[in-house]
């Protein structure tokens, strides 16, 4: 850095010129900004805005919330509340939203488990996989109230819990387990099949029925000795 | 019922006559203030006088509680700094800087001198939009002259001697800025 006394004249006074244009124009702006002159009748044209604000009923908490809010955050503000709203609207039909069921099944095959279970337990799943009414129907003139919608309208849609084993189910079960191979061949048709015909056989062979013996004739004898009949 | 100047305000309720008298007298007393402080950020009158409505139709929102305020006249002039900081985002000022350098120069100098003239308000508004934010708001309120360093800092909620350091340094930045000369915008 160049000491002070071995600066040129020339170089000090070009200096001090810029220090001191720059005080200048720096005092010169700031004292313009803020000793600026309110515009001639501002307090008459804010008393009366205020007179017709007074007069007005003041807004409400949340009206005065997006009134203070910018324009891009008001703008912003309302799109987060309508997706907000359109997300809790939907979400309860996605929820409770039926199995997808192609139109052609018919209803009772697409329920094959239904018709298997006992009564008792088979009816309240029946009840409640019933299909959904339909959500439009044609219109068709004066029509009746439509009826009340079934209780287990809103029903979730999760798979039927395991029902318990049939009294066969539970038989197989066991001879599975016992692993008896006389059980097991039972459960073979043609097996048993052909052990029915040898039992039929054996018992037709052991009891097979006797000949039967030279039957007596009913027809009288003729008479021995021939004898004339008197005429 | 006070009248100023033709206007009177009916406020609804009886409650509020104390508030009635006290927003009259405060738009003939502050509203003068509220604008110089509006306009050192926004360099625009009609802006600036927009602020000042809005900040006074917070007071007459906020009526009720006005005799709880301490200190009414810092409280106003935040409410409008506040407005009018929110109101310089949406706008640009440097939009309003040749309308407002030339209201600083005499229409009566030559045209070359003018340009000259207005070239460097410009270049001092630029350099005052380039210092940081908090020397910015402390330089650009201390040139209100109505305000004491003790308000500037009860304004901008700092202690006296962190305003007067920072109006320091900004005056300091600035005048190294100036004699390098103006930054590109």
């Amino acid at each position: 850095m160049m000491p002070a006394d071995k600066t040129p004249p020339a170089d000090k006074t070009s200096h001090a010129d810029k220090k001191n244009s720059a005080d200048y124009d720096l005092d010169r702006v700031l004292t313009a900004l803020g000793a600026a002159e309110p515009p001639s009748g501002m307090n008459a044209r804010l008393l009366a805005v205020l007179e017709s604000r007074a007069i007005a009923p003041l807004p409400s908490r949340w009206q005065r919330l997006t009134l203070d809010l910018p324009r891009t955050s008001r703008r912003a503000a309302i799109g987060l509340a309508a997706a907000a709203a359109l997300t809790i609207a939907i979400t309860p039909l996605a929820l409770h939203r039926p199995p997808h069921r192609p139109a052609s099944v018919p209803a009772a095959i697409s329920q094959p488990a239904t018709s298997l279970l006992p009564l008792s337990t088979s009816a309240p799943i029946a009840k409640a996989s019933l299909p959904h009414p339909p959500a439009r129907r044609p219109h068709s003139g004066a029509q009746p109230a439509p009826p009340a919608p079934p209780d287990n309208l809103h029903a979730a849609s999760f798979p039927a819990p395991p029902l318990p084993l049939t009294r066969q189910e539970r038989l197989l079960r066991r001879i599975a387990h016992t692993g008896d191979p006389i059980e097991l061949a039972m459960l073979d048709p043609e097996r048993r099949a052909e052990g029915r015909l040898l039992g039929e056989r054996d018992f037709q062979t052991f009891f097979q029925p006797p000949s039967p013996p030279p039957q007596p004739s009913l027809v009288p004898d003729p008479p021995t000795s021939p004898a004339q009949e008197p005429q | 019922m006070t009248s100023i100047e033709g206007y009177s305000l009916a406020l609804p309720s009886i409650e509020t006559a104390r508030s009635e008298i006290d927003l009259a007298a405060l738009v003939e007393t502050y509203a003068a203030t509220l604008f110089r402080v509006a306009h050192s950020i926004l360099r625009s009158h009609s802006e600036a006088e927009d602020v000042v409505q809005d900040a006074f139709v917070r007071v007459l929102e906020h009526r009720q509680s006005l005799p709880a305020i301490r200190d009414l006249r810092v409280w106003l002039i935040r409410i409008a700094w506040n407005l009018a900081l929110d109101r310089r985002r949406r706008i640009r000022p440097e939009q309003m800087d040749d309308l407002f350098a030339q209201s600083l120069i005499a229409r009566t100098l030559p045209a070359d001198i003018v340009l000259d003239e207005t070239r460097r308000v410009q270049s001092v508004l630029r350099a005052i939009d380039h210092l940081p934010t908090d020397e910015r708001h402390v330089l650009l309120l201390s040139a209100v002259e109505e305000l004491t360093t003790p308000e500037i800092a009860t304004i901008l909620n700092r202690s006296d001697s962190a305003i007067r350091a920072l109006l320091f340094r900004a005056r300091t930045h600035l005048r190294h800025r100036l004699e390098k000369g103006a930054p590109t915008p």
